[in-house]
């Protein structure tokens, strides 16, 4: 990443630009979901690029099951737009790679409460269904639930207020050996 | 309240609660027992039966999915109360303290859950102020492939690290632990269109 046009032109349109960083900031829940947001060039390469990182396994039975490795993002128009949108500056984010795969999981633990901040999650799975878990949900723990739809190329940025956590839903024997990539990083 | 009615009187022979004793308190990877056809098989339809009628909610979260009854205690169907009476009889409640040795008040939690194709209840411990036991009393027969089983996590340092022991539900089986902060356990996503149906809850002291 790092050239013009990574962005779905239409989210650079300043009126789209406005609807979106007004939507993020004046919801009740203030999240934004945007689909197609890479062009389909740069969303190709950087799912192949995602792909072939090192991952490792990382298991704490309690919280987590999947592999994981990082990668940081410095494409002036994406950290741009973030900044926009979050009224947060940002130069570079560093993402956390995921991959997982059937029994893998991440669960609320009170070991591993996350401070508030802004999250952005990429998600870069083609045709994943919902029924085969692996949702990354956000829950203020007293039964209101914001479920992320799995949608390829799509970018949710979600802040995660006071008591607000997030969770990936068990992966199902319906993935098989299908693999679930997301990218992952809080502000 | 006499048990032979559901109970097998062998089960609650002195000679063979003494065993029931050893082998509760030497399992591992904690204290647990397995007593397989601990209630009669006519009992387990009956109550099939009566499972039949009552209204299973989906229970959906970060740790769980399946479908459960609200707190049985409070069903007015017949069967049903008749085995809430077993579980909480003094007859049960001192086979229970014989067996674990740990002092029970008589007060009980129960619910019907009904685990179906990718359900399944990751790794937790169960504890909760004045449980004491949790039990599980098993209504139909899975097999390995159906997936379903209860598994045990041996700890080190009291944190779970890989499943030592896995039990398959068989109809008329009564599996129970000692809740403590090992107690970690878990029910294996089920992965076949066989239903894992059981009556489960803890005993409180």
């Amino acid at each position: 990443m790092g050239r013009a046009n990574e962005i779905n032109p239409h989210y650079l349109e300043p009126e789209h630009k406005q609807k979106i960083r007004k939507s993020f900031l004046h919801s009740d829940f203030p999240a934004v979901l945007l689909n197609d947001f890479f062009s389909k060039e740069l969303y190709l390469e950087l799912q192949k690029k995602v792909l072939s990182l090192n991952f490792k396994k990382d298991a704490v039975i309690l919280h987590h099951s999947y592999a994981v490795s990082s990668i940081k993002v410095t494409s002036r128009e994406f950290c741009d737009f973030i900044s926009f949108v979050t009224k947060k500056k940002v130069d570079e984010i560093t993402f956390t790679a995921y991959l997982l795969t059937w029994k893998d999981y991440m669960i609320l633990n009170d070991k591993y409460l996350e401070k508030p901040g802004i999250d952005l999650v990429i998600d870069l799975t083609d045709n994943w269904n919902a029924e085969w878990g692996g949702v990354v949900t956000f829950t203020n723990g007293k039964g209101t639930v914001y479920p992320i739809t799995p949608t390829e190329n799509s970018l949710a940025i979600v802040e995660r207020k006071k008591n607000l956590q997030k969770y990936i839903q068990y992966l199902n024997h319906y993935a098989k050996d299908q693999k679930r990539l997301l990218l992952i990083a809080t502000l | 309240m006499n048990l032979d009615n559901w109970i097998d009187p062998e089960h609650l022979s002195e000679e063979k609660i003494q065993k029931l004793q050893t082998t509760f308190s030497s399992n591992q990877p904690f204290p647990h027992l397995e007593i397989k056809n601990f209630i009669k098989s006519e009992k387990i339809i009956e109550l099939l039966q009566a499972l039949n009628q009552q209204e299973f909610s989906p229970k959906q979260a970060d740790l769980f999915q399946f479908l459960q009854t609200p707190d049985l205690l409070y069903s007015d169907d017949q069967v049903l109360k008749e085995f809430i009476a077993l579980s909480s009889s003094p007859e049960l409640i001192t086979f229970m303290q014989n067996v674990t040795n740990l002092k029970l008040n008589g007060k009980i939690d129960l619910f019907a859950s009904i685990y179906q194709d990718t359900d399944f209840l990751l790794p937790h411990d169960d504890q909760l102020i004045g449980r004491k036991i949790a039990f599980m009393l098993y209504l139909n027969d899975l097999d390995q492939k159906d997936g379903g089983a209860l598994g045990f996590y041996e700890t080190k340092n009291k944190t779970p690290t890989k499943i030592a022991k896995r039990i398959i539900p068989k109809a008329g089986t009564l599996v129970f632990f000692e809740v403590s902060a090992l107690s970690f356990h878990t029910v294996e996503e089920v992965t076949t269109d066989t239903q894992r149906i059981t009556l489960s809850g803890w005993f409180y002291g």
